[in-house]
């Protein structure tokens, strides 16, 4: 029998503590029910990518999270398909979860747009106009996705068109470029004629977090995906800007405004929720790079 | 050196390294083929599990070893058809074995990424900083250490070596663009 060295005896234990600790912590928060102005307030991440495309989490994956979250209610939306938002509601019908409302991000080189309450995937290969009349033909919502001065050119013309657009999202965090700039995101929605839905995503795809921005949805009982579609549409919708402004439908607003409801918060890194919990993510950690570095058998004399 | 894994040393002293790998594994195939792979996969969806949900969460790890799990088997067909081409009497499942001894720059990047992703004051600021010159040294080391998995290992010559190395990375590079385009997701992943 292979003798194991007791380095790597020791890395193993630490992995092991530290799967333990990814059990023990690993919570789901209890959500409270939250009643403004006659609606349940449901918090929600319309934007999500998966391992089917350049996302690292599955599907499953996307659901749990979202509700490590705390989220209400959550959106799969890869790249010109809504199979993975399918799957993720399969598993959240299956297994329990947040409401899961099913989409796709409708990408091409000239514009990105999110495709909610969708069951058929809309072909991003036509113009603009055929892309929200596909997802309205279906009672989908569409929504500018991350609305920067890149995409005005072909975003402008029809911003009429659209249900909502997206002005938080974690370009806030980091302006990139000229083209990318998140104050543009306002400005596109802020300017518009039509109402749109204010939303907030975290377009997640990895190594960030999962409902970073959120949406407050203001939903008729009871909270389903219907319902959450329904809000959406109405613009019953509210998000916070970087400094904790609510942005959205001027009535909610000025309810949170009057009795206050701030979204959990979410910081950009995984501080733990308790010492134990640092400890065992540490071992775990150090444990995997033991695992990896170091040799497994013993030296033979 | 003594207490440091192969994939570890391999990276220390790639040619060496898989020189002395070849003369101590000689023989030896399926099986450490097998847990090459599956290592790997580990490292992955720890990574994922780790950088997700910063956390070692069994869900999380073993799902993306299911959803990543195509990923040593691309490597498996993309080393085993060059080798085939250069080399037709080795046997796939040893080439992969000496092959799966390589990913050594792979863990180290991905640990680091991960540790950073759990540890750092602004792991977006920081990934953002220096991510993408980490993946480019990553990349590079495991250019050298599948050469010399190539040379060393299997003892071809220099221009067999190259030619094979030449042809890994071209399978590998066709299969995976391969998939993105079917899957209508190769726009959707170029850099804006």
């Amino acid at each position: 029998m292979t003798e194991l060295s007791p380095a790597f005896l020791v890395a193993v234990a630490l992995v092991l503590f530290g799967v333990v600790g990814g059990v023990v912590c690993d919570e789901h928060p209890a959500r409270p029910v939250i009643h403004r102005a006659g609606y349940r307030v449901l918090e929600g991440d319309f934007h999500a990518h998966t391992s089917w495309s350049d996302g690292s989490l599955s599907p499953l994956g996307i659901v749990r999270q979202a509700a490590r979250r705390g989220l209400d209610v959550v959106s799969v939306t890869e790249h010109n398909t809504v199979l993975p938002s399918r799957v993720a509601r399969w598993y959240t019908t299956l297994a329990g979860g947040p409401i899961v409302v099913t989409g796709e991000e409708v990408t091409t080189a000239r514009f990105h747009i999110i495709a909610l309450g969708i069951e058929k995937t809309v072909s991003p290969d036509q113009p603009l106009e055929d892309v929200l009349a596909a997802i309205h033909a279906q009672h989908g919502i569409a929504i500018a996705a991350h609305p920067v001065k890149h995409f005005w050119p072909e975003l402008l013309p029809h911003r009429a068109g659209f249900d909502g657009a997206e002005i938080m999202h974690p370009i806030a965090y980091s302006d990139r470029s000229p083209e990318w700039r998140w104050a543009d995101m306002v400005t596109f929605y802020e300017q518009s004629e039509v109402p749109l839905s204010a939303i907030g995503s975290s377009d997640y795809h990895w190594s960030s977090v999962l409902g970073l921005c959120r949406t407050l949805v203001f939903v008729r009982e009871p909270a389903t995906e219907s319902s959450v579609k329904e809000a959406i549409r109405e613009h019953h919708t509210v998000t916070f800007d970087l400094e904790g402004n609510a942005l959205g439908d001027r009535p909610l607003v000025e309810a949170l405004r009057a009795e206050p409801y701030v979204p959990r918060t979410s910081d950009y890194g995984y501080r733990g929720s308790s010492t134990a919990d640092r400890v065992m993510r540490t071992f775990g950690w150090l444990g995997l790079v033991g695992v990896v570095l170091l040799r497994a058998r013993k030296r033979r004399a | 050196m003594s207490v440091l894994s192969t994939p570890a040393r391999l990276m220390l002293r790639p040619f060496r390294g898989y020189e002395e790998l070849a003369r101590a594994a000689e023989g030896e195939g399926q099986p450490r083929a097998l847990v090459g792979g599956l290592r790997f996969l580990f490292v992955l969806g720890a990574f994922v599990s780790l950088t997700a949900t910063g956390r070692l969460a069994p869900a999380e790890l073993v799902s993306a070893m299911f959803s990543f799990a195509y990923a040593p088997i691309v490597h498996a067909i993309a080393v085993g058809l060059a080798a085939r081409v250069v080399a037709p009497r080795i046997r796939p499942a040893r080439v992969f074995a000496l092959y799966a001894e390589g990913y050594g720059p792979w863990f180290f990047f991905l640990m680091l990424v991960a540790g950073g992703a759990l540890f750092a004051p602004s792991p977006a600021r920081l990934l953002g900083a220096v991510g993408v010159w980490m993946l480019l040294g990553t990349v590079l080391w495991s250019v050298v250490l599948t050469v010399a998995c190539f040379r060393s290992g299997l003892g071809l010559s220099r221009p067999r070596a190259a030619v094979a190395t030449f042809l890994h990375y071209l399978v590998i590079t066709g299969l995976i663009v391969g998939y993105y385009v079917a899957a209508g997701q190769l726009l959707p992943i170029l850099p804006r």
